[in-house]
């Protein structure tokens, strides 16, 4: 199986596969579904707060795994709740990841057509980035990993800076009073703020190939403490700019923040293609991990040597999959069904299986 | 064996490439599009809009840097009538070849009469969800004629681009802080009140002249003249530069101050049912101007206190003209106190949003207007003989 000596990562890159994971394509969105939620210009605390709840979650994740280091979930699942019962489980996680990477494909090609290629059919921008994706995951997970070294700067570097070029328009009275119709709908809009941060459960697959097992829980602090500052710096930025009754309205509220400026002066005067291109990136990184979940874990389930095979299966899925939403508010739905499905299975699933262990345990124990 | 099915992998491989590498699909050759730079709306005769939308001309730019005079425009204005915006620039295309590109358009000019009759969250619907126009595009209303603000009798002068550049970068008072498509988003679809910059070309020429103000039925409901847009600029501090006069007496001769910076604090407070505010305007500058006939010399504090207060009291005098104006006739609130209300107060301001503009006309303000002489320039004394 993928367990040889070379099929090891490194802290730092565990960190960048969950970093990676989570920023996805929903970040275009997010200032709008957040405040839609919230109400207030208080999205932002939200987002700090369901981050640090989410961080609490993967750490219990990470104390789950540590009891079966040198297998996945996939495999474990199967000890712990009886072979068919794991298989059952495993099974709709791996059609989730599925649905995730054609998600991630849809809204790549959606956006794309928007701004960059607008005469390109969808099929034309995602053949590539599928192909593409097949290619890169072929050589494995330590492909993988360097790959998504590499995007994470430049990705972050541009982001922020496109972010931060538009400070111009930022007024700080859109965002204020602080909490000023009471932490109540912050509350309120918790569970859609958590939703942001879906991804996070890769811990469970990735952690059978982490090479320094005792760093995990510091990994995924730092994996998913990097998205937190990310999207709080977004939302403030979108929502500070347009006030909380103009971004409601907008469907990509991220790429019109990038539209309403202009800098003179600078080489560029518009940023907006720039963000894009390199955010594709980043919803690519997205895509081929969860593209590798799932493929890994067909592999272990019909406990098979190689998951090459599953690879060249799924990718016709993948793009039949993405071709299911027929409009853009389609393509929203799923975003928001998978969110949902990642927030409470992976919560629920990790607390009920660390309890089985537990249990399980403590019943050895006594015999 | 092995190698001849890496041949063939390879060959098909590259023919592949041959395929993919050539194409730019959706390519548009730059000169056949018509680069909008900036576009106006009229009222028809017989009640349809008139759309008119001002395409530049490289080739006319392109020989100005080649040094040869020509008489071709740098652009052209293309125009159509329909019930809307969408079927009129269609309409355009059955005049003039090209694609219709907006990325490049700067400014959007309404008329006075559309503005009156049309709300503004429709007639600029189309520029907020169309793909192509940018949220930095400047928004203003047209007193007359929108189309002839986009005309020039100069040459080498594109109207659209012209009226953009004095937008982002005057600095008297006498102008609004340039209102683009993004910043008015917010305030219309909350129903607030909010200014737009009028442009006046009923004299031949475009120049920039006071404030339409826009009802929180996002109709235009009045109109501010330049003295007026000068008090509101003193209101919100957004002012950049610019004059006030500096004397009371007319026999005191023109005395004019110089605006270096300017900051205002809007304090709202609640006592029971009554909502008040105070006002702090706080500025620095500098005598630009000082033609008394005493000279009584600036060396001396006493003399540019003098000034100082006089040029208070003027401030003073502006900012009550337009709170008189419009608290009390068109009672809207176009400032910006409601805004600092709903920090202070949300959850009372949550419940009397929906007729803010009422409340605030019965709202009491007091202000307070401290100006600092800085300096007096170069010249301190006369020599008076």
């Amino acid at each position: 199986m993928n367990s040889n000596p070379v099929d090891r990562i490194s802290t730092y890159q565990v960190i960048m596969f969950l970093a990676n994971f989570i920023l996805g394509a929903g970040i275009l969105t997010l200032p709008r579904t957040l405040t839609e939620k919230v109400g207030t210009p208080d999205a932002w605390i939200g987002i700090i707060m369901s981050g640090l709840f989410i961080i609490l979650i993967a750490l219990l994740i990470v104390r789950l795994c540590k009891k079966f280091p040198n297998e996945s979930f996939y495999q474990f699942s199967q000890k712990l709740v009886g072979k068919w019962l794991g298989i059952i489980i495993s099974m709709v996680i791996i059609i989730y990841y599925i649905c995730l990477s054609a998600f991630e494909v849809r809204s790549m090609a959606e956006t794309t057509m928007l701004y960059l290629l607008q005469g390109t059919p969808t099929w034309a921008v995602m053949m590539p980035f599928l192909w593409i994706g097949l290619y890169l995951v072929i050589g494995g997970i330590n492909s993988i990993a360097r790959m998504l070294e590499i995007i994470f700067p430049i990705t972050v570097l541009c982001f922020l800076l496109v972010i931060f070029l538009g400070i111009g328009i930022f007024e700080i009275d859109n965002l204020r009073p602080v909490l000023g119709m009471g932490i109540k709908p912050v509350i309120k809009g918790l569970t859609t703020t958590s939703l942001s941060f879906a991804g996070f459960e890769i811990m469970l697959v990735i952690y059978m190939f982490m090479k320094e097992k005792k760093n995990a829980s510091k990994a995924a602090i730092f994996g998913i403490g990097i998205p937190l500052v990310f999207y709080t710096i977004t939302v403030i930025s979108v929502v500070g700019s347009f006030s909380v009754t103009g971004v409601v309205s907008q469907t990509w509220p991220v790429l019109t923040f990038v539209r309403s400026y202009e800098i003179t002066g600078l080489f560029f005067e518009r940023f907006d293609s720039i963000l894009l291109v390199i955010w594709i990136m980043q919803i690519f990184a997205t895509f081929i991990v969860s593209f590798f979940a799932a493929a890994i874990g067909m592999a272990q389930i019909f406990n098979k040597k190689s998951f090459h095979p599953f690879l060249f299966a799924i990718i016709p899925i993948i793009y039949l999959v993405a071709m299911i939403p027929e409009d853009i508010n389609g393509v929203f739905k799923m975003g928001d069904l998978l969110g949902n499905f990642s927030f409470y299975t992976f919560g629920a699933l990790t607390i009920f299986l660390l309890f089985v262990s537990f249990v399980k345990e403590k019943v050895n124990g006594k015999m | 064996m092995g190698k001849c099915k890496q041949t063939l992998l390879l060959t098909f491989m590259l023919l592949s490439i041959l395929v993919l590498l050539t194409g730019c699909w959706s390519n548009k050759p730059i000169e056949e599009l018509n680069i909008i730079v900036g576009s106006s709306i009229d009222k028809d005769q017989d009640q349809q809009i008139k759309s008119t939308l001002q395409y530049v001309v490289p080739e006319a730019m392109a020989k100005k840097a080649g040094g040869s005079t020509s008489q071709q425009k740098p652009y052209i204005n293309v125009s159509a009538v329909a019930n809307s915006l969408e079927p009129a620039g269609w309409k355009t295309t059955l005049k003039r070849e090209g694609i219709i590109f907006g990325p490049h358009q700067k400014t959007v000019i309404i008329s006075e009469d559309i503005a009156r009759e049309i709300p503004l969250r429709q007639i600029t619907d189309l520029y907020y969800r169309d793909i192509d126009i940018r949220g930095s595009t400047h928004v203003f209303i047209a007193k007359g004629r929108a189309d002839q603000t986009l005309e020039t009798k100069e040459q080498n002068v594109i109207p659209a681009l012209r009226i953009a550049e004095i937008a982002t970068q005057s600095f008297t008072t006498e102008v609004l802080t340039d209102t683009t498509l993004m910043k008015i988003w917010g305030r219309m679809n909350s129903g607030s009140s909010f200014l737009l910059q009028m442009l006046d070309s009923t004299s031949g020429e475009v120049s920039f002249n006071g404030a339409a103000v826009i009802g929180n039925t996002s109709k235009m409901i009045g109109f501010l003249n330049k003295e007026e847009v000068q008090g509101i600029n003193w209101l919100n501090g957004e002012g950049k530069g610019g004059y006030v006069k500096a004397y009371l007496k007319d026999e005191d001769k023109p005395t004019y101050y110089q605006i270096g910076s300017m900051k205002s604090k809007i304090k709202p407070h609640v006592n029971g049912k009554n909502i008040s505010f105070d006002v702090s305007i706080e500025s620095e500058g500098r005598i630009a101007e000082y033609w008394n006939p005493h000279l009584k010399e600036a060396f001396n504090n006493k003399n540019v206190k003098h000034i100082e207060k006089a040029a208070e009291k003027e401030v003073q005098r502006l900012i009550e003209n337009v709170m008189k104006k419009t608290q009390k006739e068109l009672k809207v609130d176009v400032v910006g106190f409601g805004n600092e209300l709903r920090i202070k107060e949300p959850k009372l301001y949550n419940k009397i949003k929906n007729h803010w503009d009422e409340e605030f006309s019965k709202a009491k303000i007091h202000y307070k207007v401290d100006l600092t002489i800085k300096d007096y320039g170069m010249l301190g004394s006369k020599n008076d003989k």
